[in-house]
């Protein structure tokens, strides 16, 4: 067994043992990270619905835990099987973070499935009409950055491979080819194969019924509802840019000191991350300064008010949102 | 629109339905075209069975409240006020009836006011 295979049942051992730690059961929630739920849903935690919601939390952590942990283990397991890259453990690395991703998000979803059905008892239930689309829950961006991503990516990886098949100046001679390209290229499958997960499982989750007792018992499962269909959408789009980043490291490595094409290569290829980096976070700050977007499609009112008051005030529902 | 169950009324939950909807196309809260929520997951939402749902989806069906359209599911009907459709029609049937038994028409309407106060 080679050091890189030593390295990678290590890392996955070390993040296997944090995982099964944070599942043991009696974990508590923290007051603080109740208090920061509150204030990423906007939604104030009244003493009606705190049990609900630490219960849910809860379900929701567990499922995210176990789905991490499997996921771990078939990308470890996947990993050994493969030969390594050129890029050293970059890809391993890339492949073991988009696939507990994909784990997780998928976790969280049967948690939200399981725990949409909760019997109300004789008190009254609430209902409305017409039905919440996925629209409602998902941004414009959250939307399309899976789509956009997978399909600029796909874009780049051709054109990628275009350049390793001409090459310019020779400047990958002596270079394994089909190495440089397919450890980005199975990183991009695995991205493809997140999105129609979960565009399968997101739909079905949208049409699952959400029984609640109150307004802000609805308001909060749609919370809840919005983060896990964000967290099904968003992990292709991480996925997919991480394959191209995986694909440019491997080449700019290989090209670096050449003169030439070479260097133009080397410079164009570190620059595309950062790049892809910046943007990822100038879209995260803008997200950030808004109410929640299920808040301003589905409760109005309470993202009027949380608009009128000071950021990060959370507010409660009254009796009615959407007409 | 929001639909409120209380399962411990002495309205059944199908009348509950029915009478909210209803109360919601009057007041312009649902509109003609707008699409109701379909029979499984009403009945998941509000915890009911779906024969309950369905019951009531029927029946508004019947007051030509709402209409079907295959399987893209259910929607406000959009031939205007339903309710005031069958009122009329109720009241021209009546007023027929009146007619036909030789009751005037201050006898007739006294009759009316009479019966809404005891339904109230």
């Amino acid at each position: 067994m080679d050091l890189y295979k030593i390295t990678l049942l290590v890392v996955a051992g070390l993040l296997t043992v944090v995982f099964a730690w944070q599942l043991r059961p009696g974990a508590a929630i923290r007051p603080d990270a109740l208090r920061d739920t509150a204030r990423r849903a906007g939604l104030a935690i009244t003493p009606e619905v705190e049990p609900v919601l630490i219960a849910r939390i809860r379900s929701r952590n567990r499922g995210t835990l176990i789905g991490t942990l499997i996921a771990l283990i078939v990308a470890t397991v996947s990993l050994m099987a493969l030969p390594q890259s050129a890029d050293g453990g970059l890809w391993s690395g890339l492949m073991i973070i988009v696939m507990t991703g994909l784990g997780g998000a998928v976790g969280l979803c049967v948690a939200e499935f399981r725990s949409a059905l909760v019997p109300l008892g004789d008190r009254p239930r609430v209902a409305r009409a017409p039905t919440p689309s996925r629209a409602d829950y998902l941004s414009t961006i959250d939307l399309w950055c899976g789509p956009v991503a997978m399909g600029v990516t796909g874009v780049a990886l051709a054109a990628v491979a275009l350049v390793i098949l001409v090459d310019p100046d020779d400047v990958l001679r002596g270079a394994s080819i089909p190495s440089l390209w397919w450890p980005g290229f199975m990183l991009w499958i695995v991205s493809l194969a997140a999105a129609g997960v979960g565009r399968i499982l997101s739909t079905r989750l949208v049409g699952r019924g959400q029984p609640a007792g109150s307004d802000m018992e609805l308001a909060w499962s749609d919370a809840l509802r919005s983060w896990t269909l964000r967290a099904l959408v968003q992990t292709p789009a991480l996925g997919a840019l991480c394959s191209l980043v995986v694909v440019l490291t491997s080449v700019s490595s290989t090209v670096s000191g050449q003169s030439g094409i070479g260097t133009a290569l080397s410079v164009a290829f570190s620059i595309v991350p950062l790049v892809m980096g910046m943007v990822g976070v100038a879209l995260l700050s803008m997200g950030s300064r808004r109410p929640p977007h299920y808040l301003s499609r589905l409760w109005p009112d309470v993202a009027a008010e949380l608009r009128r008051g000071a950021h990060g005030v959370v507010a409660a529902p009254v009796e009615s949102g959407r007409p | 629109m929001r639909l409120v169950i209380d399962p411990q009324s002495t309205t059944p939950p199908f009348e509950q339905i029915r009478m909210q909807v209803i109360d919601a196309v009057r007041t312009g809260t649902l509109t003609p075209g707008d699409k109701l929520p379909t029979v499984r997951r009403l009945a998941e939402d509000l915890g009911l069975a779906p024969n309950t749902v369905a019951r009531s989806y029927r029946a508004l069906e019947q007051d030509e409240v709402i209409e079907t359209r295959g399987r893209l599911g259910s929607f406000v009907a959009a031939t205007g006020d339903a309710t005031q459709r069958q009122m009329q029609q109720a009241a021209v049937v009546y007023a027929e009836r009146a007619t036909s038994l030789g009751v005037d028409v201050d006898e007739a309407l006294a009759i009316v006011r009479a019966a809404l106060g005891a339904s109230r």
